[in-house]
């Protein structure tokens, strides 16, 4: 089983791989929300964001004390992590347009990524240079999606990516749902 | 989206690099190990199987034939609901007539392309995750024991995606003279391999 095998002090692959899905998934969300076809969500898209910046910080601090606590579990914090993908990644695929759904999904989501950014049962301080370049790496990630994202909402006359990002939130929703059902059935990754 | 018929100059070479992929299979030692094992085992894992193939190139058709939303629509339903068959298959839920489901999705969907139904959006929706669970189930239960099961998730959704694609390529034709009567007859043959399926002939 996976748990045993989970290095300390180290983010482990499967995690690292969640964390990715995760991060596409809320960058095409909030790229979503930038659709200029709905008003005044370009100012929402950036409340979001920095909302999204300040709850991340503060499950960073949540997640250091569950950290000292061994409150924090491998299984606990890949089911939320593919949970919340399969959440996002279905807004965006669905083309869902409610504002709250969306901004309560990425503000959730940015709080999950906080904590798995925390290496379980790390080794301080040299864990915190691990959860620094998580962040940076993922703020990248998020940040490129939604960046994506936002371009091709603005292209007039390209329809086909505003297309290919709901596939896309399709192909990342199997995945996740796949890997929820991986494991709980108890395969090895 | 009527800016979709502007669809075949930008779809010539996605098309044809689909089809390169299908044709052209490179010599992996160990395919079923590791992580680019069980990328390349979970996509080949549609691909190879005809059953499959023929299916999700009509998922492609019926939904280029149906025109906007439906387009769409369909290859965003299908890997969602095939997901969740897969994940059915992954933790044992049982799923009696696999195999004739799989076949039927080809027999049926040959069928609305050869005769150009023009399925409301919902029904077609239905129809299509219906056989979805099916092909999902298989995916779940199929899974290669040495394969990583992360990437081969990834290989099989993202391999079901691009014959999807190549469907939407090739339906997009329906717009040229001649192309929907092509199509329609992709379509029968379609059909055709579905019944050779269901009874074993194929």
């Amino acid at each position: 089983m996976l748990i045993e095998t989970w290095t300390p002090g180290f983010i482990p692959d499967l995690l690292k791989a969640g964390q990715i899905l995760l991060g596409l998934s809320v960058g095409l969300l909030l790229g979503h929300m930038k659709n200029p076809s709905r008003t005044n969500s370009n100012v929402k898209g950036m409340i979001t964001t920095k909302v999204g910046v300040c709850l991340s910080a503060l499950a960073l601090g949540i997640a250091i004390a569950l950290l000292y606590s061994h409150a924090i579990t491998s299984v606990y914090l890949l089911s939320t992590i593919f949970v919340f993908t399969v959440l996002t990644s279905s807004a965006v695929a669905a083309n869902i347009t409610n504002k709250s759904v969306i901004m309560g999904l990425t503000w959730l989501s940015f709080f999950i990524l906080g904590l798995t950014c925390v290496p379980l049962q790390g080794l301080f301080p040299d864990g915190l240079i691990i959860i620094a370049v998580n962040i940076l790496s993922l703020s990248l990630l998020a940040g490129g999606a939604a960046t994506l994202s936002n371009w091709t909402a603005y292209s007039q006359d390209l329809l086909w990516p505003k297309i290919g990002t709901r596939i896309l939130g399709a192909w990342l929703f199997a995945v996740a749902i796949m890997m929820l059902a991986f494991q709980q059935s108890g395969i090895s990754f | 989206m009527n800016n979709l018929n502007k669809l075949p100059k930008q779809l010539i070479f996605p098309s044809l690099f689909v089809v390169t992929l299908l044709i052209a299979f490179p010599a992996f030692a160990h395919t079923e190990e590791g992580l680019i094992g069980g990328f390349y085992s979970g996509f080949l894992h549609p691909v190879l199987g005809w059953d499959h193939v023929f299916a999700m190139v009509a998922v492609g058709l019926w939904g280029a034939f149906l025109r906007a939303p439906a387009i769409y629509i369909l290859p965003i339903v299908f890997p969602v609901i095939m997901a969740l068959g897969g994940a059915a298959g992954v933790v044992g839920v049982p799923l009696p007539y696999v195999e004739t489901g799989i076949a039927l999705s080809s027999v049926l969907l040959g069928l609305l392309i050869a005769f150009a139904v023009k399925s409301p959006l919902w029904l077609a929706s239905i129809i299509v995750g219906i056989f979805a669970v099916f092909h999902g189930h298989a995916h779940g239960t199929e899974l290669p024991q040495a394969a990583n099961a992360m990437s081969f998730s990834v290989g099989f959704v993202v391999a079901t995606g691009l014959l999807h694609l190549f469907g939407i390529g090739l339906g997009i034709f329906v717009a040229r003279p001649g192309g929907k009567i092509a199509i329609q007859l992709m379509g029968g043959l379609i059909a055709l391999a579905g019944v050779g399926f269901l009874f074993g002939i194929i």
